[in-house]
């Protein structure tokens, strides 16, 4: 019989990995004090001081309309999108077609302050309206104006999967009911929307789901008024009460994770269910598109608004904010410009160090996380075991944990284990936390890309002779190489944009690009927050553009 | 002793039982094939041996050496097996070349570089692919592909060598060049092989034993002739051969005939089966010994045609009486509109 140990010790690692950060949260949040104060006691005191604060009352209602607006904007939209760009011969479509996943890969904490240094009271754009049109009606600070930026910025989202089913939709069914006499617009909203529906479905859970993860736009658009959701009020406890008050941090995270771990199981079954329908019918056939004409002008003209509202506003504003040394009114473009921010940059320690650290994470540390979801890909590659079998179901904890979320268990960790506890604030425990949150997403696209590996061409390995460790060295990895380079490449871009995670981790030495954002939001340095975001975003976009180059699809 | 012994495999997938008893037995220098239809367990059952699937009750043995005994626990991992298996869709690495392929068995066996280059080179010699040593895979034809699957298999010197339909990805004029090479390869390199096809032309020709699987159990086995010309169930008798079939009610039972009524058509067949006057019955008759007989000639009977097709080298036509249809194959065209088909009671079998 053959020995197969290793793959249950490594799913066993992996649900100790899971499940004890867990654990220490839910123990947390029934103690007095911090887990580490010997003068803490079972109590249920911080659920009862939670839930009697009408602050998270608001602020769980807050998300929950942050979501719902997200949802109703995002997906009609999204779905609309993903029609126009598969469907039909909407001029520009090739040319759209990667750039529709940019907003993707902007950090929020880039978003936020390009709206605040481009649109807000001061921005540039707002003031050269003032100066046009005479007065600004608008305030980036208010609760629409957050919520038309989080619902324009997950569209992706939505067109990912819509786009994807769409593309399985064979023509032949529209065109029967063309021939039978509908209109094309009769035929994309009773037979192309119905056959999309669960995709549409799905990325709905998905969008609304996402509103609890929302942690940079919420903290820097909504902070001004007070407006609080539950991930900026979870970190609001912090610094609130003098010193972190982890108790009431343990139940607000149960709080968040017994409505995201719901959505997350909701939209996993319905990813199922979507799959056992999907196999029944054909492979994606000959698609014809729907001629738009010159009425096609238009919805490219809206999704260019869109881009540039998603995009280019939010992006040119840091640009041009790190390009000044004041900006007000009254103050002229030209008097103002300097390179003096990119030198300071450069010069300032902190600055450097986050830059460089961030280079190593993404680079190293992807590398490295890679390597930790291709142990556990291949554990679970083909295993009947029900320990690896049961890893299926244990990644939806961590998925269902926003990166805020991740970083404080990990932090804890650090500070219950006694030989990690000088470690806290190192980047190590930073690439762990950052690996915790990505597992689900990264050992999706790992056994994905080991399940393109022919089942037969493994079998002729062993019977060649070869032992489980050398069909993996020898078959799998090596046809699996272009995955695995693919999700490399995308834990790069993750990783760069990463900024919540590491927020509780972050002390001297550790710190990374992301956090060091959010650091410099709350000290006000917006000159060189405004520098550093477009670095940032110059490290993402080089890596889009490797990744483009190399035919990965920013999708998977 | 037997280089390949399988004894009483039972397996199933979750409740589903796919194997239930299956036993054979396969000498040095013989080719066994497991034939069946699509569901009749007979890839499992070569998987089974390579041990690429799991049974749970039964044994077998290679070279002598127990692999696998449900009983006393005992399941070597196909690793430890040294079998050659060549896959269906060949399984080649399509990251590697032809040599790589074929050498890669004996990397694993840790073999001195030189010694690899000689046996590779044999190999390659034997199959004729000497100049395509440095191809890839998806550079080669199909029948190129077969062949280094077969030197992939082969260059370890396995004892037993296992074929998943090894013919069936070619095309219909290179596999009957591939199934004589196929078999004078096996020959010549005395290995004990097992085929498996669900192609009854391709198994006649090839094996010196033929394993005929239905339903997971072994319905018949033995060589070729045997089983052609002693068929001992329906099943074995339709499987195999280009047949009529016939169904009808038993009017008379001889010692070792059977008479039979089938749509007002009177037909004597060999008794095979325990059923008796009254019961319906089907009756079995090689296409090829069926002819034109002539009046009162015994076991004629008089049929009207239906219709007559050319096939190139001969002509099939089919006669009809009452509702039976009866095919028939002739050299020549029959003018006729009604003939007497001779079915001649010898050559039917009546279950």
């Amino acid at each position: 019989m053959r020995k197969e140990y290793w793959r249950g010790l490594i799913a066993g690692f992996t649900a100790l990995f899971i499940l004890a950060p867990v654990a220490l949260i839910i123990w947390q949040s029934f103690l007095s004090d911090a887990f580490f104060n010997s003068l803490a006691k079972p109590t249920l005191e911080a659920y009862q001081f939670v839930f009697e604060d009408p602050d998270f009352w608001a602020a769980l209602r807050n998300t929950l309309i942050l979501s719902c607006g997200m949802v109703i904007i995002a997906v009609p939209l999204g779905a609309v999108l993903a029609f126009l760009m598969v469907r039909t011969d909407m001029p520009g479509r090739r040319i759209l077609e990667p750039l529709v996943f940019l907003p993707l890969f902007m950090s929020p904490m880039v978003l936020a302050f390009g709206y605040i240094v481009a649109a807000g009271p001061s921005g540039f754009f707002a003031l050269w309206w003032k100066q046009i049109f005479g007065s600004i009606w608008w305030s980036v600070y208010s609760f629409p104006a957050l919520m038309t930026v989080v619902g324009l910025t997950h569209i992706p989202h939505v067109y990912i999967y819509v786009s994807t089913a769409l593309r399985t939709v064979p023509s032949d069914l529209e065109e029967a009911a063309r021939v039978a006499g509908a209109s094309p617009i009769k035929v994309a909203l009773r037979i192309t929307l119905p056959l999309v529906w669960p995709a549409v479905a799905i990325s709905a859970v998905l969008i609304f789901f996402l509103g609890f993860e929302l942690f940079g736009l919420p903290y820097v658009l909504g902070d001004q008024d007070g407006r609080m959701v539950l991930a900026t009020y979870l970190y609001k406890y912090n610094t609130l009460l003098g010193r972190p008050a982890y108790q009431f941090m343990a139940v607000i995270v149960i709080c968040i994770m017994f409505i995201t771990l719901p959505l997350v199981v909701l939209q996993r079954r319905m990813l199922q269910s979507v799959e056992r329908y999907s196999t029944i019918g054909s492979k994606a056939t000959r698609s014809t598109v729907i001629p738009l004409g010159r009425w096609g002008y238009f919805p490219c003209a809206a999704i260019i608004a869109w881009l540039g509202f998603a995009v280019v506003l939010p992006l040119s504003g840091v640009i041009l904010r790190s390009l000044v040394t004041n900006w007000g009114p009254l103050v002229s473009f030209q008097d103002v410009l300097t390179l003096d921010h990119y030198r300071e940059l450069g010069n300032l320690a902190i600055t450097s160090r986050a830059i460089i650290n961030t280079l190593i994470i993404a680079l190293l540390g992807g590398l490295a996380s890679v390597g930790i979801y291709v142990l556990i890909g291949l554990a679970s590659h083909r295993s009947k075991l029900a320990s690896t079998r049961a890893l299926d179901f244990l990644i939806l904890l961590p998925r269902s944990m926003p990166g805020i979320v991740a970083g404080l268990v990990i932090f804890w960790l650090f500070l219950f284990i006694p030989f990690l506890k000088p470690f806290v604030a190192s980047l190590g425990a930073m690439w762990i936390a950052y690996t915790l949150v990505w597992l689900p997403f990264g050992l999706r696209l790992v056994s994905n890309s080991f399940a393109q590996v022919g089942k037969e061409l493994e079998e002729a390995a062993y019977v060649a002779g070869a032992k489980p460790w050398q069909v993996a060295k020898d078959v799998i990895l090596p046809l699996a190489k272009g995955g695995l380079m693919a999700a490399w490449l995308l834990a790069f871009l993750l990783y760069s944009r990463e900024y919540s995670t590491g927020i509780f981790l972050m002390g001297q030495g550790n710190e990374v690009m992301g956090t060091m954002l959010v650091s410099l939001w709350n000290g006000g340095n917006i000159d060189v927050a405004s520098t550093l975001a477009v670095v940032n975003t110059a490290i993402i976009g080089a890596g889009i553009a490797i990744a483009l180059k190399f035919g990965v699809r920013l999708d998977a | 002793m037997p280089e390949l012994l399988v004894e009483n495999i039972y397996l199933r997938y979750g409740t589903v039982p796919v194997l239930r008893g299956a036993s054979f037995n396969v000498e040095r220098g013989e080719i066994a094939a497991l034939l069946g239809s699509s569901g009749s367990g007979k890839t499992t059952l070569l998987r089974t041996i390579a041990g690429l699937e799991r049974a749970y009750q039964g044994k077998i043995e290679i070279s002598g050496k127990t692999v696998f005994d449900g009983n006393a626990g005992v399941d070597i991992p196909a690793e430890k097996r040294g079998l050659g298996f060549v896959f269906q869709s060949y399984a080649l690495w399509p990251n590697r070349t032809v040599y790589d392929n074929i050498a890669y068995g004996l990397r694993l066996r840790k073999l001195a570089s030189a010694e690899i280059n000689k046996k590779v080179g044999n190999v390659l010699d034997a199959l004729g692919l000497e100049k395509l040593s440095s191809r890839y895979p998806n550079q080669l034809s199909g029948g190129q592909q077969q062949r280094v699957a077969i030197a992939r298999s082969l260059v370890y010197d396995p004892a037993v060598l296992l074929l998943d339909e090894p013919l069936s990805n070619l095309d219909a004029k290179l596999r009957d060049e591939a199934r004589a090479f196929l078999k004078e390869l096996i020959k010549r390199e005395e290995r004990a092989a097992v085929i498996v096809t669900h192609d009854q032309v391709e198994a006649l020709a090839v094996a010196d034993l033929i394993v005929l699987l239905n339903g997971g159990v072994i319905e018949q086995s033995g060589t070729p002739e045997d089983l052609y010309k002693n068929p001992r169930t329906l099943f074995a008798a339709d499987f195999i051969g280009n047949n009529i079939k016939f169904t009808g009610k038993i009017i008379n039972v001889e010692a070792e005939l059977i008479v039979m009524d089938c749509e007002g058509a009177i037909i004597y067949g060999k008794k095979l089966s325990n059923k008796e006057i009254g019961d319906e019955a089907t009756a079995v008759c090689r296409l090829d010994c069926l002819s034109i007989g002539k009046t009162g000639d015994r076991d004629c009977i008089e049929m009207s045609k239906v219709t007559s097709m050319f096939l190139g080298e001969r002509w099939e036509h089919i006669f009809r009486y009452n509702h039976l249809d009866v095919r028939l194959q002739t050299a020549d065209d029959i003018p006729d509109k009604k003939a007497f088909i001779h079915i001649p009671r010898d050559n039917v079998w009546i279950f």
